[in-house]
């Protein structure tokens, strides 16, 4: 039977959605992130006694997702957790990337069962802050998924938060026009922002300013480890409750600020360039792990109220699952562009049948 | 503005986008062809490797006005100073040449001349359109990303060939389907 998969490849997390055979969601994740241990005799036993995850490729192991984080913790500058993606894209430091990345995928989807099977994922939009653009990436994505037997769809990630939260921007005369607005991934390596009017993406940007930006700056004002800030950020912070005297919180907030101002003005700017009009104010919506913090989406609105926009906002909406905001929207695109890859190859099979 | 010069003292043929320059001249592709002409043409690209043709000006946007700025008066200004100043150089030395030879007769000095005319830039830039049908247009290569896709794919298949993964465990989760609603709206709306 066909399968239909979202799939997001992300920086920090690898998530799976699809439907199950009850009619619900399912939703699957794993941290994207390795270490690699030295083989020795009893390797395989250490790996089966701790339950580690592990991909191995002849001599050489590498332990994934959560177990890599604990296998750093157990031997702290012995073992150097690596990360096949960064900035958004694979790590163009990492030679194993690919592997680690082509057998994670393999062990979450698996091979495609027919030729009806479509799997959606998500790149970045084009970078406003460096020239690196995403074709390599994109390629290289693609050819794992291929790989495996499955037709893709790739969207951009900003796309796909609109087509999980159905923004719905209201014209003066009352009509209501669906899936337009600004959708915002705050992701760990990229922010992206598209603005969609009725679903069909109008401007796209992303800004190399998020997570793990914020974590290396708060890290070098404050000599402490990355680690410990990522911590701090996923555990104590909390706009609605600053503590100024901490200074990783309070160094936390200022470069929030200086994320949100950055990626807003180089939304307008971008606006600015294709000269879109939209009399309607339209809706923001905020998703992805770095949105995660409470009081964010207060913070976002008194940032982006002081600035001079292009475009009027009706409101500014965080989404209800934020982590899995950008997966749901691409199972939403996988389903549709399934639907018209089956009427394609039925018409083929006409097609073929006249002839 | 994409302002090039023909660095050489011989005309030059940009065979694919049918375009000749004579000897030290310049031209604004901009003004005769497609920007995206000029930036796939794969002779031009040869052309200012090997130096033969420099780039002067490249704007990002191809505008639409004729108003030169005064970026391309100065490049204009600085071009046509080059030119006079070989001119010069090459007057100097033939000078030089004249009077050594005091006693030169008719026929030398109608050979030096010839000479100083030859050396001499011409000073009208010649552009030949060319008949493109008659130009092979199939020189240029073009990868496109489903030839790329492909080309990936045998790689990770390479990469992944004596690869085995153990016991991924993923966190789960199931929720209620909230997707389903969505889909008979979007389809009426992409069509």
């Amino acid at each position: 039977m066909s399968r239909v998969v979202g799939t997001d490849v992300g920086t920090m997390f690898f998530q799976v959605a699809e439907n199950d055979a009850d009619g619900k969601l399912s939703l699957k994740e794993v941290r994207n992130a390795f270490v690699e241990l030295e083989a020795s005799e009893d390797i395989e036993q250490v790996l089966a006694q701790n339950d580690w995850q592990y991909v191995s490729d002849k001599d050489h192991y590498y332990v994934l997702g959560e177990d890599s984080m604990r296998v750093a913790r157990m031997f702290p500058g012995k073992v150097e957790l690596r990360r096949p993606m960064q900035g958004g894209v694979l790590n163009k430091g990492e030679d194993k990337k690919m592997l680690v990345m082509a057998k994670m995928i393999e062990s979450s989807i698996g091979r495609a069962p027919d030729n009806q099977s479509l799997v959606c994922i998500c790149v970045s939009s084009d970078p406003i802050d460096n020239v690196q653009d995403n074709l390599f990436h994109k390629v290289r994505l693609e050819g794992m998924f291929k790989n495996l037997g499955w037709e893709i769809k790739v969207i951009e990630e900003g796309h796909a938060v609109v087509l999980s939260e159905k923004p719905i921007m209201i014209e003066k005369d009352g009509t209501k026009t669906p899936f337009t607005g600004i959708g915002i991934s705050f992701g760990a390596g990229k922010v992206n922002c598209v603005l969609t009017y009725k679903a069909l993406p109008v401007i796209g940007m992303s800004a190399a300013r998020s997570g793990d930006w914020i974590d290396q700056k708060v890290a070098e004002q404050t000599d402490k480890p990355l680690s410990q800030i990522t911590n701090i950020k996923e555990t104590k912070l909390d706009f609605n409750n600053i503590d100024y005297d901490d200074d990783v919180i309070f160094a936390l907030d200022a470069y929030y600020t200086n994320m949100i101002e950055y990626v807003f003005k180089n939304f307008s700017k971008k606006f600015a360039e294709v000269k879109s009009e939209f009399e309607a104010p339209l809706d923001i919506i905020l998703a992805g792990g770095t949105s995660m913090p409470p009081g964010f989406r207060d913070k976002v609105e008194k940032v982006v109220r002081s600035l001079d926009l292009p475009f009027k906002i009706k409101d500014i909406k965080i989404s209800k699952d934020p982590r899995n905001s950008v997966v749901k929207g691409l199972l939403t695109q996988a389903i549709i562009s399934q639907k018209k890859l089956k009427e394609k190859l039925k018409d083929e099979e006409i097609d073929k049948m006249l002839d | 503005m994409f302002f090039i010069v023909n660095k050489t003292r011989s005309p030059i043929v940009i065979k694919d986008i049918g375009i000749t320059l004579g000897p030290k001249q310049a031209i604004d592709l901009d003004k005769v062809i497609s920007r995206e002409k000029s930036n796939n043409s794969k002779h031009l690209r040869l052309a200012k490797s090997q130096g033969s043709i420099e780039i002067r000006r490249k704007d990002e946007t191809v505008k639409h006005s004729n108003i030169p700025t005064e970026k391309t008066d100065n490049n204009l200004n600085s071009l046509k100073n080059e030119i006079v100043g070989e001119v010069k150089n090459m007057m100097e030395s033939m000078s030089k040449e004249l009077n050594k030879n005091q006693g030169i007769n008719e026929n030398q000095l109608e050979n030096i001349l010839k000479k100083v005319v030859q050396s001499i830039p011409k000073n009208e830039t010649v552009i030949i359109k060319e008949n493109n049908n008659l130009i092979p247009q199939d020189e240029e290569i073009e990868i496109d990303e489903n030839i790329l896709v492909d080309m990936n794919k045998r790689a990770v298949n390479k990469i992944v060939k004596d690869a085995k993964v153990k016991s991924v465990k993923y966190k789960e989760e199931i929720q209620e389907n909230t997707i389903l609603s969505n889909i008979d709206e979007l389809e009426n709306l992409l069509g």
